[in-house]
Order: structure tokens, then sequence, then C-alpha cells
């Protein structure tokens, strides 16, 4: 394996652990701000959510420590031209559109489910968000296996 | 992805003349290997900057590596 195909692998690895870990932590905010409405809940159960929000933040902070790491090492390689080539760029824009139509698909979920339930700004401000951000961020890696066929 | 598209090549058949792997035509035109992997396996077109590369690595014309496809 080159040099640049273990550049490919670790942006692949930082981009799902981003993912993830964005998942989690937004995830565990967004079952909190739902919990929080409902009457009567012990606050003990509450505590599995914070513990996956604060693991969250803390795997989603350290993955763009993980991410700065990375583009230092594709830079002092020489490599940042090579690792955006056209085939990256079309399957970013790919990605970048499917997060695009999944905040709309989910805005639109959210505004037919406003008809039946009540639920805050909030929680359909950081669903929209959630759906954003993930699934660009793991659809990139996923966008590039699939097209990588046998050499 | 199993859908091929409308743009054949021959590229396989001009590395082997050449002999050039894949990593070693992607150095040449400032790609990844993976790229070079989806144009030959017609699962990507490439840009038509990337075709006129391609053809200049073999000295080749564009028509001469690159050919639409009928299936």
């Amino acid at each position: 394996m080159d040099n640049i195909e273990k550049l490919e692998r670790q942006r692949n690895q930082v981009l799902v652990s981003a993912a993830i870990s964005f998942l989690v932590w937004q995830g565990a905010t967004l079952g909190l701000d739902v919990v929080d409405r409902l009457p009567g809940l012990a606050p003990a159960t509450l505590f599995p959510l914070q513990l996956a929000l604060v693991a969250g933040a803390v795997a989603w902070a350290a993955s763009m420590l993980f991410l700065l790491g990375f583009m230092r090492a594709v830079k002092r390689a020489g490599a940042q031209s090579v690792m955006r080539d056209e085939l990256f760029l079309r399957n970013r824009a790919l990605a970048t559109m499917y997060g695009y139509v999944g905040m709309i698909a989910v805005a639109a979920l959210l505004l037919a489910a406003a008809t039946f339930i009540e639920f805050s700004a909030m929680i359909a401000a950081r669903a929209i968000l959630i759906t954003g951000v993930f699934t660009p961020l793991v659809l990139l890696p996923l966008l590039g296996r699939e097209t990588a066929g046998p050499d | 992805m199993t859908n091929s598209v409308p743009l054949g090549n021959n590229l396989k058949e001009l590395r082997a003349r050449h002999g050039l792997t894949q990593a070693e035509l992607a150095a040449r035109v400032g790609v990844t290997r993976k790229t070079i992997n989806t144009v030959e396996n017609r699962i990507f077109i490439p840009s038509a900057l990337l075709a006129l590369k391609l053809a200049a690595v073999f000295a080749v014309s564009v028509e001469e590596a690159f050919f639409l496809a009928e299936d």
C-alpha cells in the first residue's frame, strides 16, 4: 500500500469516527431534549444519555484533532491535490447532495409529524442538523469504497 | 455499483504495453489509484483534462484511449 492509499484510508477513518461521534453526541442531546418533556421521569434514567453526550462530545473533539493531524500529514506528503482529485470531488458533491436531500426529507417528516404531536423547534433543528452532518460524513467513505473495483 | 458508464477505454491495454501499474499511472497524472481504477472499470467518467493527461502519458490521441461504448 503506497502513501496515498494510506492517507485515503486515514481520511476514511477520520470521517467515520467524526460521523459516529457526532451522531452519539447530538443524538444523546436530542434524546435529552425529548425525555426532558416527558413528565415524571426519574433523573437516574437520564444518566445513560448524559454519559453518551459527554463521551460523544469528547470523541468528536478527538476526531477533529485527528482531522488536523491528517491535514498536516497530507501537507507533509505534498499530496493535497492528489487527495482532492476529481473522483474525490465527485464523491464529495454526491455525499453533500445526499445530506441536503436527507435534511429536506427529515424536515418534511417533522412538519408532517407536527400535525399530530407537539415538539419544540430545538428538537426539529437538532434532528435536521444531525442528518445534515452525519449523512455526508458517513457517505463519503462509503462512496469511495463502492467505486473501488479490483486492480 | 454495477452500471457501466458509456465511455469505454483502452487504459488497461495501454498500461500493459507501457509496463505501468495503476498506481504509477495515477502518480504520473496526479490522481489516486482509485480514480484510475474506476475510470478503467468504467465506473467513473474522467474530465476532459484527465483524459488528455492520460492520453499524453501513453503518447496517443484521446480517441485511441477512450471511445463511446455501446453497452
